[in-house]
């Protein structure tokens, strides 16, 4: 028995093209055990056990943020909470989540220069528009909305995306129940509330 | 050799193509030096796969045999089958009933399914058919998907990966798709010239399979491999996206990405700054009772009646918090997602008005799914 697999295994050895086509199978083959867990993780952050997760984490984020002291705008700054615990709950093996959770440790000033930077170049670019085509050009945005994603390859980019889209929703839903819960129970008149839902 | 060779060109000639049967003489010619026929399980598999030869079995072949000699003749024109006959017949092997039990449920499994592919019905080793099981089953997951005309590259991983845990399903199912992959053998094969048999012979072989009338060289497959991951991908993003199925190709899709995208983020931004606004109670929250609040909040998809509502109707009450709030930093274009969002959280509050309790109300029919918010800003600016 033994002695018919080097019998196999030489004879397709000998084509070249079969080595080639035998390197893609093994570079592929984790491409395959990666897509479905991106599908898997894809359907997580559409379940509920998420959102709650997600919300009651971000209350509590809320709390201690308002604990310390507030930035300037305080919608900012719970609009980076919510990114910062959002990009947790991602467990950081996205790269709009590592980015989320990196650009925070990065001193302002530089995102300012960098964004400075890329608004001098923007105009030498606008001229050469035949040289980018339309989908380079719609790949750039996108890249640009999605964090830390802005020199990615197509493929990799659209990945990213459909998670980044998938945590977003999750975000938005789990954001909507803060709002009218806290709108709900919030203690804004809500005696006045309550007659003017009596006499209504 | 002869004997399962015959058969199971028999059973694979049900109804295929010269192309297809000259593909298989040539590979079978190659391996017969190397392999030697042990095994009934191929010929068993196959038989029961085909509707007509299920009455055979390991004992059933000798009776079997002088009438699959004929078939293959029959169809096949060409001189290469003569060789076929001409092998020394080794009766003696057939008929081994126990060796049907020493191979494993997997390989016999997948020889059921590799019929058009490089049969190799000759190795029978297991742990040498592991290395073609490959083959068989990426054949299978080419049946099985349907399509049968993309490449291989996509799929071999997937059905290397999954070919242990499907093993036993791929059996059930291995008469059906048999079939399938034999028709779809067929349609493809139809007209295919020699040349383009014996390339794509080889292609078979090494997991690839090119498209009638694509070109075979590394790189167009390599491009080929990479459009078929985008376009996978692409239709990943579709099924997220909202009101993409109509949408044909990448700069549509990718705009509408795009927007989709800046929508969410929009909306993300707008209620923080709800929250922030809504922020000063948040230290009177009654945390004990957020959870169950929550899971009365159901994650399903608003139904798009709810579009049809006064969304532009404001609780005077609430007038005064969303207006503040809108004219804090808004954008014209803006408004109307803002309008909505802040319309139908109104409508909310005027639900739990409505029942006119103390207590927090479960919203169970209403849910601002981002999905058809989004929509509802369409309609606004279509």
């Amino acid at each position: 028995m033994a002695s018919f697999i080097p019998n196999l295994e030489s004879a397709p050895d000998t084509c070249p093209e079969f080595k080639r086509r035998k390197r893609r199978i093994t570079d592929e083959k984790p491409a395959s055990s990666h897509s479905h867990q991106r599908n898997q993780r894809i359907k997580r952050w559409r379940t509920q056990r998420e959102q709650h997760i997600y919300s009651s984490k971000l209350i509590q984020a809320l709390r201690r943020s308002r604990r310390t002291s507030a930035s300037s705008s305080a919608a900012k700054e719970v609009h980076e909470t919510a990114d910062r615990v959002l990009a947790v709950l991602a467990k950081g093996t996205t790269r709009w989540s590592k980015a989320i959770l990196t650009a925070r440790k990065m001193a302002r000033h530089k995102k300012a220069k960098v964004a400075a930077n890329t608004r001098l170049r923007k105009p030498a670019v606008s001229r050469e528009k035949r040289k980018t085509p339309v989908v380079q050009r719609k790949l750039k945005v996108l890249g640009r909305l999605v964090p830390g994603c802005r020199k990615l390859s197509f493929p990799n980019l659209l990945e990213e995306t459909s998670d980044y889209i998938a945590a977003l929703e999750m975000q938005v839903r789990a954001m909507t129940a803060i709002t009218e819960f806290l709108a709900g129970s919030g203690p804004q008149p809500p005696a006045d509330r309550l007659a003017s839902n009596v006499n209504s | 050799m002869l004997h399962r060779l015959e058969s199971l060109e028999s059973c694979n000639y049900n109804g295929m193509d010269v192309a297809v049967l000259e593909r298989q003489a040539a590979r079978l010619k190659w391996q017969q030096q190397n392999y030697v026929v042990q095994n009934n399980n191929l010929v068993e598999l196959c038989a029961s796969s085909m509707p007509q030869f299920q009455g055979l079995s390991g004992s059933n072949l000798g009776s079997g045999q002088m009438v699959q000699l004929k078939r293959p003749e029959v169809f096949l024109g060409s001189g290469d089958f003569q060789e076929f006959v001409n092998f020394p017949v080794a009766g003696a092997e057939f008929g081994d009933s126990e060796k049907l039990d020493l191979v494993p449920p997997e390989a016999a499994a997948d020889y059921c399914i590799s019929r058009t592919s490089s049969c190799q019905m000759t190795a029978l080793n297991t742990s040498v058919m592991k290395e073609e099981r490959e083959d068989m089953v990426l054949e299978k997951m080419e049946s099985t998907t349907g399509s049968g005309r993309e490449s291989f590259n996509k799929r071999k991983p997937e059905a290397v990966a999954d070919h242990k845990g499907k093993n036993k399903r791929i059996k059930g199912e291995g008469e059906s798709e048999v079939k399938t992959k034999c028709s779809t053998e067929i349609s493809r094969n139809s007209s295919k010239e020699n040349s383009k048999a014996s390339e794509v012979q080889k292609l078979d072989y090494i997991h690839v399979r090119a498209r009638r009338g694509q070109a075979t060289d590394s790189h167009s497959l390599a491009e080929r491999a990479r459009r078929e991951k985008i376009s996978m991908k692409m239709k990943c993003l579709q099924d997220l996206v909202p009101g993409c199925n109509k949408i044909t190709g990448k700069a549509g899709m990718l705009d509408e990405i795009i927007n989709y995208v800046q929508s969410l983020q929009r909306q993300v931004e707008f209620l923080s700054m709800k929250i922030a606004a809504l922020n000063s109670s948040v230290e009177n929250l009654p945390m004990k009772e957020f959870p169950a609040y929550v899971a009365n909040f159901p994650a399903a998809a608003k139904l798009p009646a709810m579009a049809g509502l006064p969304y532009f109707q404001l609780n005077p009450l609430q007038k005064e918090s969303v207006n503040c709030m809108l004219n804090e930093s808004m954008l014209p274009p803006q408004t109307a997602t803002e309008g909505i969002a802040s319309a139908s959280v109104s409508i909310s509050e005027q639900s739990l008005s409505s029942s006119s309790m103390t207590q927090l109300q479960p919203f169970s029919t209403w849910n601002m799914d981002p999905q058809c918010l989004y929509n509802m800003y369409n309609m606004g600016f279509h």
